[in-house]
This record gives structure tokens, C-alpha cells and sequence, in this order.
């Protein structure tokens, strides 16, 4: 994930969930009212690039007589709040059918987001489930890919005029039985779905049409 | 009774070969001089003292090999100097012999107007012509994929090149003289675009485009835990034995290497094939050992 990935800069746009932790003058804007303090314990939605860096820094805990405390963590700024796409609803979910979970609805870049997410908390379980909900759909992921090109092979078998079939097929890219599962790819899926569809069309259309 | 004369065979046979490639050597039009033949010893191509034979042909795979490593791999690789030097020159001796050849063609068709013995001299133009086209068609997809690397780690191998004193990759290692040039003056022109565009309307402390203490890196170094296929190849000169990293069991020999995250070893043998990360196999694939598929 770089600097420059555009699916990153989006991914770091996704709001999270905050609680604020201190009260902080002129930062109402966040609540869209302006002008006004922000409140301890106040409830906003965060863009996670701003919600990650201010639920890692804080103001030191200060003493009454001002001198610093040394044993005592500082507190951040925010809290961060589960966000509905890694609630316990959306877990049960995965956990009892990834196949056919929707997770273009629950986010469109729920993977990028789960990784920021697991690597702020380091938080193995999550981890161990969304391997798992990759792991279970990359293979329908590659059944969907490869689909096309086995209607290919059938038709010339049928015709044994591969020039004119393919020209037909080439564009058919979702065909009913594929869209409604392509529907439910997220973002980093649709890129592993295009990449995995034209390399087997590329290596389809090299062996049976010039 | 066996009496193994395997290796007297090997002996006699060796005998021979030599006397080909003295033959070989002396009467080929390599268009190699001696000179560089001993550069080539010294600096030890593929980082191994191979036997001093090359050929056309070796270093025609040598190339597909560079070529193909630098398609699959994340980062860049260091620069084939002596390689790419001698095949451009190939390149441009073979230009000129062709075009000589297609002029005697010319001289032939004037004298005799036989179209029998015109046709049976077009084959081996035609072969070499093709043949140059393969060799200029690998060099350019080369260049043009590393200059899309240099393109993509523009910054990271500034960094390499800042702290050149402390890095053992120096830069004129990793890029060819007019890679360098590319690399410097493209970054030029995008530090330009980005200052008139942008950066100059930000706070000064914004401004910098190699900011690395930053909630986001700016600079994009590879990835070096990128999945790469890779096919066990074994030393280079396949003198199995030599190889102090080679271990034999059961006439199987494999290397041995550790993925640190996962703190396992993985057994490679040779003549088989990986899906590893990139960062396992770095030092066998600089080695030669290793080759991406």
C-alpha cells in the first residue's frame, strides 16, 4: 500500500466510529458546529486517516501541581469504536458463509480495512477470519474468472469455427450466473477477479484464435 | 565384475570438448576481443568463476534470464553492465553484416538473373533478420521494464543513491549509465510538475516529497514479501559440489532457507518449483541459483 494507491487514499477515507477523550476548543467543526468546544465522551464519525493518528497521540497527563506523571499512560485523544463492518454481526456472518456474503454492501474496501484495522490492534482473531473469508472466496473468485473461457472451449467444440465464437464470447463478461456474485466483491476482490478473468481469456484467446 | 570407467569416459570426452571450443574460439567471429574476455573473468558475471566460455548462445539464454527475473521480481535488479555491452555490440556487428550480405544480394542479382540461386540465398537473410528482431525485441522489453521500476522506486533509489557511502549498492551498480541519466531527469521534470502544481501553495514543512515521518510513508520502497514462482536451477556452472550451501540427502539436493516471520525452513530441491516470498530467495536469485518463472 503506497503512498500514491488511490484504493488506499479511499480506504483512509472510510469513517470510523470515536469517542473523544478530552475536552478540546475549536475543534467543533468535526460535529459540524463550528466555533463550539468538542466535549469529552462526544460520539463522531472519524475519517480513519484522522481517527488513527489521534487514537495514538495524547496529552500528557498533567498533575495538579503541573509536574508529569511517569507510571500513568497518556491518553489519546480518541478512542476507537469497533465500526459496524467488523461488529459481531458482520463476524457471524462470515463465519457462517463466506461464499455468499455481500461484502461490497458491508464495505467497499472491507479488506483494506481489515488489514489497517487488525494492524492497529493487533488483533489475531479478526486476522484468522478474514484469511479465512479470502481464502473461501478466492476460490469462487477463480471459479467465476475461469467461467468464460470454459463456454468458449464448449462452442468451438460444438461449431469447430473458433474464429466467429470467439468474437461473440469475448465480451461476455456478466453473464447472468456471474453477476450476481461479482456484485458482492469488494474493491481488492474486483481487482483480483479483472486481473485473474483476462489472464484467462488472454491465454484462452492464444490457443484457440490467433 | 563392473569396472566403472565413467569417469575415464569423462576424461576423454573433456579432451575433446576442449579441443572444439579451441577450434571454436579462435575461428568464431564472436567479435569479442581478448581484452574483454579477461573483464568479464574478473568481475565475475554471474558472481560465480564460471569457465571462461562465452558464446553467443549463453549469453543469449543469460539474457532471457536477466529478462525474466526482472519481469517477476519486485525490486530492481543490479544492472547486467558486461552482458548488455557485448550484445549491443553484437547487435550493431550483425546490423552491419546484414546489410553487406543483402548488398552482395544486390551485386549477385545484376550479374546472374537466376531466380533459383536468388531465392536459396534469401533463407539465411531471412533467418538472421528474425533472429535480430528476437534479440532486439528481449533487450527493448528489458529496458522499457526496468524503466518503469525506476519510474515506480524514483524516490526509494534516491534514498539508495543519498546514502551511497553506507550502502554496498551503489547506484552505478544498479542502473546503466542512460538509466541514470532517465532516473535523474525524469525525477526532475515530476519534481517540477509537482512544485508549480501544488506543493508551492502548501506550508513549507508540507512541501517535502520524500517524507518519511509522516502518518504515510511517501517514499515506496519494493515489496519484498511479494509471492514470486521460482524454479530451483542449482549453481550456475552445475558443479553441485562446489556449492557450500547445497545440502545432499537421499539424492535429492536442496538448499536451505527461512522465512523469518513464520520462523520455518523450507527445503528448495533442485529442479523443482516455489511459490515463496521474495525476500527468502533474494540472496539465492543474486547468486544465480534461483530463477523466476
Amino acid at each position: 500500500m503506497g503512498y500514491y494507491d488511490i484504493d488506499d487514499v479511499l480506504t483512509d477515507a472510510c469513517e470510523i466510529p470515536c469517542k473523544f477523550k478530552h475536552d478540546i476548543p475549536g475543534l467543533g467543526y468535526l460535529e459540524n458546529n463550528p466555533g463550539k468546544p468538542i466535549r469529552n465522551n462526544s460520539k463522531l464519525l472519524l475519517p480513519l486517516w484522522l481517527a488513527r493518528i489521534l487514537a495514538i497521540v495524547g496529552e500528557d497527563p498533567v498533575q495538579e501541581d503541573g509536574t508529569m506523571l511517569d507510571d500513568a499512560e497518556s491518553i489519546p485523544f480518541v478512542e476507537l469504536m469497533t465500526p459496524d463492518a467488523f461488529s459481531a454481526k458482520v463476524i457471524n456472518a462470515i463465519k457462517a458463509d463466506p461464499v455468499s456474503l455481500d461484502v461490497h454492501s458491508i464495505s467497499p474496501h472491507f479488506f483494506a480495512l481489515a488489514i489497517k484495522w487488525i494492524a492497529l490492534f493487533n488483533d489475531k482473531e479478526l486476522a484468522a477470519i478474514v484469511t479465512e473469508l479470502m481464502l473461501q472466496r478466492a476460490q469462487e473468485i477463480n471459479n467465476h474468472a475461469s467461467s468464460v473461457t470454459i463456454d468458449v472451449k464448449r462452442q468451438i467444440d460444438i461449431t469447430g469455427d473458433n474464429s466467429t465464437v470467439y468474437s461473440t464470447n469475448a465480451g461476455n463478461l456478466g453473464n447472468n450466473n456471474n453477476s450476481t456474485f461479482l456484485l458482492t466483491l469488494d474493491e481488492f476482490e474486483k481487482r483480483v477477479y479483472k486481473q485473474a478473468h483476462e489472464s484467462y481469456k488472454d491465454a484462452k484467446r492464444w490457443m484457440y484464435h490467433k | 565384475m563392473d569396472v566403472n570407467i565413467d569417469d575415464i569416459l569423462a576424461e576423454l570426452d573433456q579432451d575433446t570438448t576442449a579441443v572444439d571450443y579451441k577450434v571454436d574460439a579462435s575461428s568464431s567471429q564472436n567479435a569479442i576481443n581478448s581484452t574483454n574476455d579477461q573483464t568479464v573473468l574478473n568481475s565475475s558475471l554471474t558472481n560465480t568463476k564460471i569457465q571462461p566460455t562465452i558464446s553467443l548462445e549463453k549469453d543469449y539464454k543469460l539474457l532471457l534470464r536477466h529478462w525474466q527475473n526482472e519481469r517477476f521480481s519486485p525490486e530492481l535488479l543490479p544492472y547486467p553492465h558486461l552482458l548488455m555491452e557485448r550484445l549491443l555490440r553484437r547487435v550493431s556487428t550483425q546490423i552491419e553484416s546484414i546489410e553487406l550480405i543483402s548488398m552482395n544480394l544486390i551485386d549477385n542479382d545484376n550479374v546472374d538473373t537466376s531466380k533459383n540461386g536468388n531465392n536459396l540465398n534469401m533463407l539465411p537473410l531471412l533467418v538472421m533478420e528474425a533472429e535480430l528482431e528476437r534479440v532486439k525485441f528481449v533487450i527493448r522489453s528489458f529496458i522499457r521494464c526496468r524503466l518503469s521500476k525506476i519510474d515506480k522506486f524514483s524516490l526509494y533509489l534516491r534514498t539508495i543513491r543519498d546514502n551511497e557511502g553506507g550502502n554496498d549498492r551503489s547506484i552505478n551498480g544498479l542502473l546503466s549509465e542512460s538509466e541514470v541519466v532517465y532516473h535523474q531527469k525524469h525525477f526532475n521534470i515530476l519534481l517540477k510538475i509537482f512544485n508549480n502544481s501544488i506543493l508551492q501553495h502548501l506550508p513549507s514543512e508540507l512541501q517535502a516529497i520524500n517524507d518519511t515521518e509522516g502518518s504515510v510513508n511517501m517514499i515506496d520502497a519494493p515489496d519484498w514479501d511479494k509471492f514470486v514462482f521460482v524454479l530451483v536451477t542449482g549453481p550456475p556452472n552445475s558443479n553441485f559440489s562446489e556449492d557450500p550451501l547445497l545440502i545432499k540427502s537421499q539424492d535429492k539436493f536442496y538448499y536451505n532457507v527461512t522465512v523469518e516471520e513464520l520462523n520455518e525452513d523450507i527445503e528448495l530441491t533442485v529442479g523443482s518449483i516455489y511459490v515463496l516470498r521474495y525476500s527468502v530467495i533474494k540472496t539465492l536469485l543474486t547468486d544465480g541459483k534461483v530463477q523466476l518463472i
